[in-house]
């Protein structure tokens, strides 16, 4: 009987041993999505105006992928004149972009951006942004340049 | 002394014929009993391809090279540790059915809202010799579960993968998921794609110039202990 016994045992162990032992494999699949930059920079402020002893002041400030120009106009002795300033862009960001552009300014006066979403710029690409001001006395005229994704 | 020699003769006789008796009653039958565990053991199998993708098509909006999606099998990192930080691995699990499997690991460089990317020609294949359950999770790089999001029927799942609160990685749900139980007997094993997408209905969860990473476990269990 004994021999019979420990047989009998053996097999519990293993049954008990093979019910516990939860056999698994793992495999694991890692993913990184590493995003780029949209961005740009002022590179070039220009401007023409109608009479040489207009003065112009221009005050560019930067927020994110937002620049916030003010574009101060003051013809001499309160008269009337018409000014072009020329904002070129850089894309510094790392994928293609496009710049929407919006300008407003006080009543009376006419203030317009062009184009008012540019052409898709490419990283390192430029592009130029016209803000036509015509003024009677002095005004102010408010550009706000923000770059986007090509592809919204 | 011929009396003393008949009781010597006779004794003698009786302790013969009792040692016999006991010998039959001795015999004893051996059972040899020999137990040959079998083996738990995925892997994956094929040759994985990634296929940059805009609305259903091949290819980048407008055909534009900007981002970059590679695919490939190599090895990343102890596998079971991660399912074991994450509780995916019971404590009666045995440590001995682990092995040391290559890993799907995938790179978006450059990415941008509205980016897809579609990978292939992957299977899970049963190279051990009991069936096997499989369970798919998703974990964040901190090997914590992450739950994705269902959206539009199931189709979208989003998963936020830096615990922001806001999810910003869409993995289709033709992807993976499409594994969760799914049984496969020895030698068996079952193709899937792994669809993933930087929403740009969830741009504002975007950031630029940042790493997300995240991982997604596959775990064979025995048939019949599958949680």
């Amino acid at each position: 009987m004994k021999p019979l016994t420990t047989i009998a045992i053996a097999m519990l162990i293993t049954a008990i041993a093979t019910t516990a032992a939860l056999m698994a494999d793992t495999l694991t699949t890692k993913i990184t999505a590493k995003t780029g930059t949209i961005d740009l920079n002022l590179q070039t402020v220009t401007r023409t105006c109608g009479k040489v002893a207009t003065t112009v002041t221009i005050t560019p400030t930067k927020t994110g992928n937002t620049y916030t120009i003010q574009i101060n106009v003051n013809p001499p002795g309160a008269s009337s004149d018409s000014c072009t300033v020329y904002l070129t862009y850089k894309n510094t960001g790392t994928i293609p972009i496009k710049i929407y552009t919006t300008s407003s300014t006080s009543s009376g006066n006419t203030c317009t951006a062009t184009p008012t979403t540019t052409g898709q710029i490419h990283p390192r690409g430029t592009e130029t942004v016209n803000v036509y001001i015509s003024c009677t006395g002095s005004c102010t005229c408010t550009a706000t340049s923000t770059a986007k994704s090509w592809n919204q | 002394m011929k009396k003393y020699q008949m009781s010597v003769l006779a004794v003698a006789t009786l302790l013969v014929a009792v040692a016999t008796a006991f010998a039959l009653w001795a015999d004893v039958l051996k059972i040899h009993l020999e137990v040959n565990t079998g083996n738990v053991d995925i892997e994956f199998t094929g040759d994985p391809r990634a296929i940059e993708m805009h609305d259903g098509l091949p290819g980048e909006y407008e055909g534009k090279d900007v981002a970059s999606c590679t695919a490939e099998f190599t090895e990343v990192q102890d596998e079971e540790a991660a399912a074991a930080d994450a509780g995916l691995l019971p404590p009666s699990w045995n440590p001995s059915s682990a092995n040391a499997d290559v890993e799907l690991k995938i790179v978006i460089t450059n990415a941008y809202p509205g980016y897809q990317c579609k990978i292939q020609d992957v299977n899970v294949k049963n190279v051990g010799t009991i069936p096997v359950k499989l369970l798919v999770k998703i974990l964040d790089q901190d090997h914590n579960v992450i739950r994705p999001e269902p959206h539009f029927g199931g189709f979208v799942s989003y998963i936020d993968t830096d615990g922001d609160g806001c999810t910003e990685l869409d993995v289709d749900s033709s992807s993976f998921f499409t594994l969760n139980g799914t049984q496969l007997h020895p030698d068996e094993s079952q193709s899937f794609t792994v669809v993933l997408r930087l929403p740009t209905e969830r741009q504002q969860c975007i950031a630029e110039q940042t790493t997300y990473t995240f991982y997604v476990v596959i775990i064979g269990y025995q048939w019949n202990e599958f949680p």
